[in-house]
């Protein structure tokens, strides 16, 4: 379990967030939800920690506290995030963009090109998002939703223990969003992965979710089970 | 309502404040640009009058080429080609890390604007008064002018080497950081592969520059081709010296055109 305690976090000028508490159970998957602008990116950012808060704290059931640097590292590498702007390098293949996803496997001095073990897991997670016949093409040269893909995979190949996507499924057509989905509830099944998802899809994030965290402007207006996420709370968090 | 028509106004008044503005600069730009063929007498029709006669007959003196004494330019070519590469490398390898200091966002904010300094400094002196100065350090021969021309091409190659630093998409270096992947790590997976296509290419562009720069250093003591030339001018030899500096057009074009296959060689090799 992971949990946000009283979390600020500001960004330029404005304060983001602001002392959002909240819980995010193991072996499950949490979508959050909101209107854009509301700070969902942000969200994710502290849970991967690109964005450290001004104030508050976020700590992981099993591990010491995220400000020591070991544990920070320790919980990054069994980490993956999915980002909403993709974070491709444009002039590399796709396949090299999935390995990019295993860096942390290897010596950043090694002279070797990537292992053959570590071609064929990028190679696999192309596949399972439905790209190997893309791996050779550069990443620029790709279609957005097909980017995004590569974006997924390369958070696919960590085998990660928490899977944080930023609206992955954004421009992916629905009936791939539907195996990638039943990919991800498998691993959280078997191997107890825990997934947090930003979606603005509210019938999609519904649909995957065990729990929904709603924002409105930095602040939790929802935090409850998707199947209790009713019309009533959906005016709140998306009425303008 | 009224709200939005402010904005509008707001909008619009700012489009003609911009249009006016760009009209202004042109014309100011015109002027100076006038003012300076005026200055430097350049418009100046009592300027031209002997250039024609004396250029035919400077050109009459210098055909047809003589290459009688070719067999006696191959050790300057080659010391000319020798000065450019050494030059080329040793000013590159210098401007990595000047040029990573100077980028901005990358190295210690305090150190920017002394690095930037020095790469200013670094080449707005011309590699012409780097060869004289290092011409009296170390003495005749290609050495001081690979000195000038690494001096010279790390104030130029520091400055395109910052530019594409800062250039560089920090997004992948981030998902690379929230994977526990380290700096050294960063530097290699993803500020490496994004960089390197184009620092090789405004480096081999350099080199191409500096065969060019290698032949007139040779005219201020720093030997090659460019001191054949000076010498046949000096002997009075025009036709010689028109032989060398066909050779020499030669020579650069064929670098030109294997520096310019080399750098789509590579920006595609990277793509496929
Ligand atoms: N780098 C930044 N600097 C300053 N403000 C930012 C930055 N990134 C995002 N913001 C602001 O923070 C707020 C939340 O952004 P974000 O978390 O990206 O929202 P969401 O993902 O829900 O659309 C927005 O108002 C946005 O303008
Ligand atoms: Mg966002």
């Amino acid at each position: 379990m992971i949990r946000l305690e009283n979390v600020t976090v500001r960004r330029g000028q404005n304060e983001v967030l602001h002392h959002l508490s909240a819980e995010i159970p193991s072996a499950s998957i949490t979508a959050v939800v909101g209107r854009s602008g509301v700070g969902k990116s942000t969200l994710l950012g502290v849970l991967n920690g690109l964005i450290r808060p001004v104030s508050g704290q976020v700590s992981v059931a099993g591990m010491a506290a995220m400000t020591c640097p070991v544990s920070l590292r320790e919980y990054r590498r069994r980490t993956a995030t999915v980002f909403q702007e993709h974070a491709l390098i444009d002039r590399l293949p796709a396949i090299d963009n999935v390995l990019l996803g295993l860096a942390d496997r290897r010596h950043p001095l090694s002279p070797l090109p990537w292992s053959n073990d570590m071609r064929s897991q990028a190679a696999v997670a192309l596949n399972e998002v439905g790209l190997l016949h893309r791996a050779t093409a550069r990443a620029d040269r790709l279609s957005g939703g097909e980017r995004q893909r590569v974006g997924v995979a390369r958070a696919l190949v960590r085998k990660p223990s928490l899977l944080l996507g930023d609206e992955p499924f954004a421009s992916v057509d629905p009936a791939l969003v539907g195996q990638i989905g039943d990919m991800l509830r498998e691993q959280v099944a078997r191997n107890g992965m825990t997934v947090v998802l930003v979606m603005h899809q509210i019938e999609t994030a519904l649909a995957l979710s065990d729990k929904v965290i709603g924002l409105v402007n930095g602040e939790v207006a929802y935090d409850g089970p998707a199947c209790e996420f009713d019309t009533e709370a959906q005016e709140r968090i998306f009425s303008m | 309502m009224y709200a939005e028509a402010v904005t509008i106004d707001a909008i619009l008044a700012d489009g003609h404040r911009r249009a006016r503005r760009s009209g202004a600069t042109a014309v100011l730009a015109a002027a100076v640009i006038l003012a300076a063929f005026v200055y430097s007498d350049a418009l100046d029709p009592k300027r031209y009058r002997d250039a024609l006669p004396t250029i035919l007959t400077l050109f009459g003196d210098a055909v047809p080429p003589d290459f009688a004494r070719w067999r006696s330019w191959g050790k300057p070519l080659l010391d000319t080609l020798a000065m450019s590469v050494v030059g080329t490398v040793l000013g590159g390898l210098t401007a990595i890390p000047l040029g990573a200091l100077a980028a901005r966002g990358s190295g210690p904010a305090w150190l920017r604007h002394p690095a930037l300094l020095l790469l200013n400094t670094l080449r707005s002196i011309p590699g012409l008064i780097w060869g004289v100065l290092f011409v009296a350090a170390v003495g005749f021969g290609p050495l001081p002018g690979i000195f000038a021309l690494a001096f010279h091409s790390t104030g130029m190659l520091g400055k395109f080497y910052a530019e594409i630093l800062e250039h560089m998409d920090p997004a992948p270096g981030n998902a690379l950081r929230s994977h526990g992947v380290s700096e050294l790590g960063v530097l290699r997976f993803s500020v490496w592969p994004q960089i390197m296509p184009r620092l090789m290419d405004v480096t081999l562009y350099r080199w191409e520059h500096n065969v060019r720069a290698a032949t007139t250093l040779g005219m201020v003591g720093c030997g090659g081709i460019g001191q054949e030339i000076v010498v046949a001018l000096d002997q009075f030899e025009y036709r010689e010296a028109s032989a060398l500096i066909l050779v020499l057009l030669a020579l650069v074009t064929a670098i030109g055109m294997l520096g310019a296959g080399l750098r789509v060689r590579l920006l595609e090799r990277i793509s496929s």
